[in-house]
């Protein structure tokens, strides 16, 4: 256990060294913070602010900085609000975590059911209407699937608020359109893995023995069946506590994908790398989670 | 086929616009069968709103930071203005400039300003203003060790303060500066002297203190910031606030603004584009309108060569340019009624602007036989960068160019992106949406892009020397003459491509009144129900 527990750790601080390191270059690279600061038509303004904020020196020497102090836990503060950056993200990374799980068990609760009920009659007008479910989730920004909702549930009729994060209530479309576009993979993945394991010959056997049909859907089948939709599922909270920006930002959340997007906008650098840093962390963590919920489930995978 | 009809602009018509007319075709039908008559989940807030003197104001942009000297937004220092007053303040329906914190002044030299200050006035932590709290402010700002933005651009024509009583300050400036008092109308935010220099700078952010008519009783960065009455607010020239509460609540996306506005969520939006505001249904709760504001659009052409071989630097080429912008289209589809075509790089309503110099109709015959004198009679490529509220100005002129043959491609990106090759002296054609500081005063124009700075792509002698004679002296005819000479040389060497003016947009609850401004930028504190 050890040995593993080492190796995640060397592969987080790499992680995290990489993405941050990328970051940090890019932003540098197409924005300007001393601009984004100065404002159009300062360019005074700009050299005072950039000797101000030590912006003149190079990118290599303020990464190293960067590094040298988040290895402290000191994330830095944002050039604008002048916040620390890690009370900036602990504000706002419940409501991005309350919207990532409950988008996330959403999909679950729709994906499962639904890739089982296809799988069990392949061809069938419900496996076709699945199909046709997953392909047109797909196909479908999230955006225009967020304004959609809003047109439906608020405009139209008046159920739901159309943003901000007052109670429950306004959690219910952004959670709709993430599990949207999260739903069609996990699907694709529970149809595909109950169709290959219901064609197995323990299957067979169970059902041979005379097992209720229940017990060796749920019990034989969709136990061994779940392994990769568990794996997928973790990556895709990963990519959902990271990559709710454009829903954050058109139902006015205030969670850190709005926070980046900000921050991207206006090369607010400390808090960027910041979230990327903790982004990185999570993903991780979640990686290590869903080898661990892997094991649990197949006894196998615990002997390798 | 008309010339309207190639434009991006005729149609009118944005990604957003089709994909929402594609999904309320399909809400329509969806609605219709799945409960026509549910009673409304979303409270009705609007009535309630009115009902206790509440207003929420649907903030198009991220309210960080409410210190003023912490942002270079105006839009974030409107809010910052509802708590933090200034001496003087601009009033919306005339656009001149009335007493605030100072009750009085007046011009001792040209570079001398007197102010005589009110003595009834508190800061919402209980202190008493006087004129330290004046001196404080400005030795704040001028301080170089302190992270103050715009501080040259806003504050350079001041030198110093000076006390002369508890209520009486002289500011000594740095030249002549006649517009000295309409640009304090929109800056010199006064701090409270002893809390200021107690918290630190993220806690004045989140917490400032002033002497506004409306204090910050809530505040969460980028989101959401409630603003109640000051009871102790003194008796103002404009009177006192009605409303008991602002509620300002930061969304971003306009279509969510526009859905909030339809639902009730909020009751005023303010500086959105104008088919935003189209698509808010019409209905009698809702009053949508249009005003005026202090910004102008041009296209900068690099005529210095900063590029090497830049085709800009041939006059028949800019004329060319001139000629087959539709502008007319601009100001009347893009911009709406408002909206007014150039002929010089200044707002017609700042001092010292002249429109009624050499003028260049939209005609494709004139173009083309302008680019056929020029050295690139076959066209050339061109980019046309754009950023912020440029981006659909950037894309007609993209194809009002491409109508002549001259290959001219659109390059939108974020501000500081497009800023940062700007000042490197990268970008051959770029559309600049100038505000001015919202000062009107032709001073606040010029400076930055005629004046030899990284910004002047065209470094002309005589206009640089015109434009430092104007504001070298506090004479008007003076600088009414010199500046006429600018603009009148900058438009007969067609140098860059005036466009239109601003139009400010607006959406408010029909029952909700307030002074409609002049430059764009509402006074809410100054709002009532009727």
């Amino acid at each position: 256990m050890l040995p593993f527990l080492g190796r995640k750790i060397l592969e987080a601080i790499a992680v995290c060294l990489f993405v941050s390191a990328l970051t940090f270059l890019l932003v540098n690279w197409t924005g300007n913070l001393a601009v984004s600061l100065a404002g159009e038509g300062a360019d005074v303004e700009v050299h005072r602010i950039s000797a101000l904020y030590g912006l003149d020196r190079s990118v290599g020497v303020r990464y190293l900085q960067w590094v040298a102090h988040a290895a402290r836990g000191d994330l830095g503060e944002s050039y604008f609000s002048h916040e620390r950056v890690g009370a900036m993200i602990r504000a706002r990374l419940p409501v991005t975590g309350v919207l990532a799980l409950a988008s996330l068990l959403l999909a679950l609760l729709i994906a499962i059911p639904m890739g089982v009920g296809a799988a069990i009659r392949p061809g069938s007008w419900f496996d076709r209407l699945s199909r046709t479910i997953a392909v047109l989730a797909q196909a479908m920004p999230s955006f225009w699937t967020a304004l959609l909702l809003i047109m439906l549930f608020s405009v139209e009729l008046r159920w739901l608020p159309p943003s901000g994060t007052d109670s429950w209530r306004n959690f219910v479309m952004p959670a709709l359109a993430l599990a949207w576009f999260v739903m069609p993979v996990l699907l694709r993945l529970t149809r595909a893995g109950m169709i290959d394991v219901l064609s197995a010959d323990y299957i067979r056997t169970a059902r041979a023995k005379g097992l209720p049909r229940r017990t060796v859907l749920f019990k034989h089948a969709l136990r061994n069946a779940i392994l990769p939709v568990v794996s997928v599922a973790t990556v895709q909270l990963g990519l959902l506590l990271g990559g709710s920006i454009v829903i954050e930002n058109v139902f006015a959340l205030n969670g850190i994908g709005l926070m980046a997007w900000d921050a991207i906008n206006r090369s607010d650098y400390p808090v960027l790398q910041g979230i990327v840093l903790i982004v990185a962390l999570l993903f991780v963590l979640l990686n290590l989670a869903a080898d661990l919920i892997n094991a649990l489930l197949d006894p196998k995978l615990r002997t390798r | 086929m008309s010339r309207a009809g190639r434009t991006p602009l005729a149609t009118d018509v944005t990604r957003r616009r089709v994909l929402r007319a594609m999904g309320s075709s399909a809400l329509n039908l969806g609605a219709a069968a799945l409960a026509p008559g549910l009673v409304s989940c979303v409270a009705a807030s609007s009535s309630q709103d009115r009902d206790n003197d509440v207003l929420t104001w649907g903030f198009n942009g991220q309210a960080e930071t409410l210190d003023p000297y912490a942002t270079n937004k105006r839009t974030a220092q409107l809010l910052s203005g509802h708590v933090i007053e200034r001496l003087v303040y601009r009033d919306p329906a005339s656009a001149e400039a009335r007493a605030a914190l100072a009750k009085s002044w007046q011009w001792v030299d040209e570079r001398t300003l007197e102010f005589a200050l009110r003595d009834d006035v508190w800061f919402h932590d209980g202190q008493h203003f006087d004129a330290d709290d004046v001196l404080y402010t400005l030795h704040y700002i001028k301080d170089p060790s302190q992270q103050v933005v715009f501080s040259d651009t806003d504050y350079g024509f001041i030198k110093e303060a000076q006390k002369l009583s508890p209520y009486v300050v002289r500011l000594v400036l740095n030249t002549p500066t006649p517009s000295a008092i309409d640009r304090l109308t929109q800056v010199f935010f006064i701090l409270p002297k002893g809390y200021h220099s107690r918290v630190d700078r993220q806690t004045f952010g989140s917490r400032p203190v002033g002497t506004g008519p409306f204090q910050v009783t809530a505040f969460e960065s980028g989101h959401k910031v409630e603003l109640t009455r000051f009871e102790r607010y003194y008796p103002a020239a404009w009177g006192t606030p009605s409303l008991r509460q602002i509620i300002v609540r930061c969304i971003t996306d306009p279509q969510t603004l526009v859905a909030e506005m339809e639902t009730g969520g909020i009751d005023f939006i303010w500086d959105i584009q104008r088919d935003q505001l189209g698509q808010v249904e019409d209905s009698p709760r809702i009053a949508k309108f249009s005003g005026g504001s202090t910004e102008i659009y041009f296209l900068r052409l690099d005529v210095v060569g900063k590029r090497p071989g830049s085709p800009t630097r041939d006059k028949n080429v800019r004329l060319a340019i001139l000629h087959a912008i539709n502008r007319p289209d601009i100001a009347h589809i893009l911009m709406g009624p408002g909206s007014q075509v150039l002929n010089a790089p200044c707002h017609p309503r700042q001092f010292g602007c002249f429109q009624d110099v050499m003028s260049y109709d939209y005609s494709l015959e004139k173009a083309e036989a302008a680019l056929k004198r020029s050295a690139y009679p076959n066209g050339f490529p061109l980019t046309v960068s754009a950023y912020s509220d440029g981006g659909a100005m950037a894309e007609a002129i993209v194809g009002d160019l491409s109508a002549i043959g001259i290959k001219a491609t659109l390059d939108y990106r974020e501000t500081s992106a497009i800023l940062k090759d700007s000042y490197a002296g990268l970008l051959p054609a770029l559309v600049i949406d100038w505000p001015s500081s919202g000062v009107y005063d032709a001073s606040a124009m010029v400076a930055n892009f005629f004046q030899g700075t990284v910004n002047d792509y065209i470094m002309d002698q005589d206009v640089q020397g015109w434009l430092a004679a104007a504001a070298a002296t506090a004479d008007r005819a003076v600088r009414e003459d010199n500046y006429r000479r600018a603009f009148e040389k900058i438009a007969n060497e067609a140098y860059l491509v005036p466009l239109v003016t601003g139009v400010t947009y607006y959406a408010a609850d029909s029952a909700l009144e307030f002074p409609r401004p002049q430059d764009g930028f509402p006074l809410m504190y100054m709002a009532r129900w009727a």
